[in-house]
């Protein structure tokens, strides 16, 4: 049965090894120019001197398509490695002939999918390796490595992410008998389920830490018309690595404030930017009007009153989540291939 | 008839019980009982869409029945290593991998079967005129059917299964085909259920014929019986309720003075108002299929092994 699911395996693998090559010597040709620029200046301490080196040329457009070409992989190995596998057989008549020799429909079916999927992990693994590795230098720099375009494009995620998308590829094709249907299912899956886990299971999949930090440190504090009056507004607080949950303003005794509450204590501190803000009424930027320094002032009056309370997973994190989502997309991926083996009754 | 004699008190080729098929809410098959003797070149006919497919399917395990039960070779169809490995299939248009060569093909079947015949793959490769090296997708439709029969019987089944091989193929192709299959039953103990719309291709190769018309058995016995036991009678005109309770009118047809009868009887016709014909299988089994399905259980052999029936 290995050398049947080989044979017909042949000819992707042998492209797939190809355009794998090509993509290898691309990456580590220009990844070490990379690397030797940066070690040049001393790595990530060229950002305080700001003497990093610029990216330009093929570097600064590899750095745009890298990270997206590891998001398509897993895609692409769904879709042409995944789909056709059942759907081809089951479009083309050929199960007729597999099923009626002397191996049952259950080792058939294992055996194509243990060769093709563990190929398929293998491809996403090693291409999110050399991405993983061409980015290194900057990642060092921009110590962003929670945000969801650059934690799905590094580390060993992409392998959860190929070994869903291909057993997505699988199932789809044992559902809809179809090549072309079950590979548009798949793209379609894949995205939906992709974005579905950044959204609303990742920032939850670890308990997040909580910092408190003065009112200040938060960037883009402002000011902004509410319902309930003008209010105070922040984003996070610089999290080097980290990534910011949730932000919010709360009291010296850690409650937190509603914007009608905030409100009050604008009036109390603050009031002629608490009065309105006349030119521009409900604006985003609320400080028209005011000079920069009334603004200043107004912080630091209020930060004697608020803070900011902070949810946010720590740097420590990282390695465990990347470890948790590639497992539950691998599950997912049994799962998958379960159904696969039920809808053919194997 | 010395192969069907070995096999008299073998298990049935092929027997099943008040088999049904569901397609969502269509039964393409439903309370199908019969039982093919072993030893026998099966054919199973019926007009397009009666299930011929849907039982052979069953048959090899590769549909699971809704209702009732199938047994082959005297085992419930289960899709066992040991069950498949005595069960040879071509399925209906030869399906094969196009960019699989034959000498790939013959590599797959010796592979994935444990009682592979190398030496009778390789003989009929060589007979047939195959390159090893021709990819199956370049093939003709007479080539892939023989390389498709040459995969089922190098695995040298006891029950070798094919539906419709024979159904695309031009008449020299189909009279190749044929001729293969007749060389391979004849020097090999093997029983074979043969599928096709087609009553002239079984005419020549079997002797056991299955009509399958709505899902049901209309007809099941040995060709021999069958053509010994209906008559074509001619003669003035009459009812056919008048005759004989031995003699079954399966068709009638009548002008204003003449009357032509189709009957099923196990004794000789001895009314001289009739003028009596003999008739084809063709004709028979046009007859059953013209028949309103109520028309009385399907014929039983004299032996007893095959079918009872269509009639609950």
């Amino acid at each position: 049965m290995t050398w049947l699911a080989w044979r017909q395996f042949r000819t992707q693998a042998l492209v797939a090894l190809g355009l794998l090559a090509a993509f290898a010597a691309l990456v580590l040709v220009t990844g070490a120019h990379l690397h030797d620029g940066y070690d040049a200046v001393g790595g990530a301490r060229c950002e305080a001197r700001n003497d990093c080196p610029l990216l330009y040329g093929l570097d600064g457009v590899l750095a745009d398509l890298l990270g997206p070409a590891l998001l398509a992989i897993p895609a692409l190995l769904g879709m042409f490695w995944g789909a056709p596998l059942l759907a081809r057989e089951l479009e083309g008549g050929t199960y007729r002939l597999a099923w009626t020799q002397s191996v049952t429909r259950r080792r058939w079916l294992l055996t194509k999918v243990a060769l093709v999927g563990v190929a398929a992990l293998a491809v996403a693994g090693l291409a999110s390796w050399l991405v993983s590795w061409w980015f290194a230098p900057l990642d060092a720099v921009n110590m962003n490595r929670f945000d969801p375009s650059v934690f799905g494009e590094r580390g060993v995620v992409a392998i959860g992410y190929a070994g869903f998308a291909f057993a997505l590829g699988v199932a789809a094709g044992a559902l809809t008998r179809r090549m072309l249907t079950a590979m548009a299912a798949t793209l379609l899956g894949f995205v939906t389920a992709r974005i579905a886990f950044t959204s609303w299971v990742r920032p939850h999949l670890l308990a997040s830490r909580h910092l408190l930090t003065p009112l200040t440190l938060g960037k883009s504090v402002g000011f902004r018309e509410s319902p309930s009056g003008i209010s105070v507004f922040t984003g996070f607080p610089p999290l080097p690595n980290g990534w910011g949950i949730s932000a919010a303003l709360v009291d010296r005794s850690h409650h937190a404030l509603s914007a009608a509450q905030l409100h009050r204590v604008l009036v109390r501190t603050c009031p002629t930017i608490a009065a309105g803000l006349p030119q521009y009424p409900g604006a985003g930027n609320a400080s028209g009007g005011l000079t920069d320094g009334d603004f200043q002032s107004c912080l630091q009056a209020l930060s004697h009153h608020l803070q900011l309370l902070v949810a946010y997973q720590p740097p420590s994190h990282y390695w465990p989540l990347q470890a948790l989502e590639t497992a539950i997309f691998l599950a997912a991926a049994l799962a998958l291939v379960g159904a696969a083996a039920w809808r053919l009754g194997a | 008839m010395s192969v069907s004699a070995l096999h008299r008190r073998a298990e049935p080729a092929l027997a099943t019980c008040d088999l049904g098929k569901r397609y969502g809410r269509r039964w393409a098959l439903s309370g199908c009982t019969l039982e093919v003797p072993a030893g026998h070149v099966a054919g199973l006919v019926g007009p397009n869409g009666a299930g011929k497919t849907t039982l052979l399917h069953l048959a090899v395990g590769l549909l699971a029945p809704s209702a009732g039960s199938i047994a082959v070779l005297g085992e419930e169809v289960d899709g066992a290593p040991a069950q498949l490995a005595r069960v040879g299939f071509v399925a209906q248009d030869t399906p094969l991998y196009p960019s699989l060569s034959v000498a790939e093909h013959v590599r797959l079947g010796a592979a994935l079967n444990p009682g592979w015949d190398a030496a009778l793959a390789r003989a009929r490769i060589e007979r047939l005129g195959l390159e090893g090296a021709q990819r199956a997708g370049t093939l003709s439709g007479g080539q892939r059917a023989q390389l498709a029969l040459t995969l089922a019987v190098a695995k040298r089944p006891e029950l070798l299964v094919l539906d419709e091989p024979v159904a695309s193929l031009d008449p020299l192709a189909r009279r190749e085909f044929l001729q293969g299959l007749m060389e391979f039953t004849a020097e090999h103990t093997v029983s074979v259920v043969l599928s096709s719309h087609l009553v002239a291709d079984l005419e020549r190769v079997c002797d056991y014929a299955i009509l399958l018309a709505d899902g049901r058995v209309a007809l099941a016995g040995e060709v021999d019986e069958l053509l010994a036991s209906h008559r074509r009678l001619s003669g003035p005109r009459r009812d056919g309720a008048r005759l004989p309770a031995s003699q079954q009118v399966i068709e009638e047809s009548h002008t204003e003075r003449q009357s032509t009868l189709l009957v099923r009887s196990e004794e000789p016709i001895v009314d001289p108002a009739w003028s009596v014909e003999e008739v084809g299988l063709e004709e028979i089994v046009l007859a059953y299929m013209g028949a309103p399905a109520d028309r009385g259980a399907p014929l039983r052999p004299t032996d007893g092994a095959a079918g009872r029936g269509a009639g609950r």
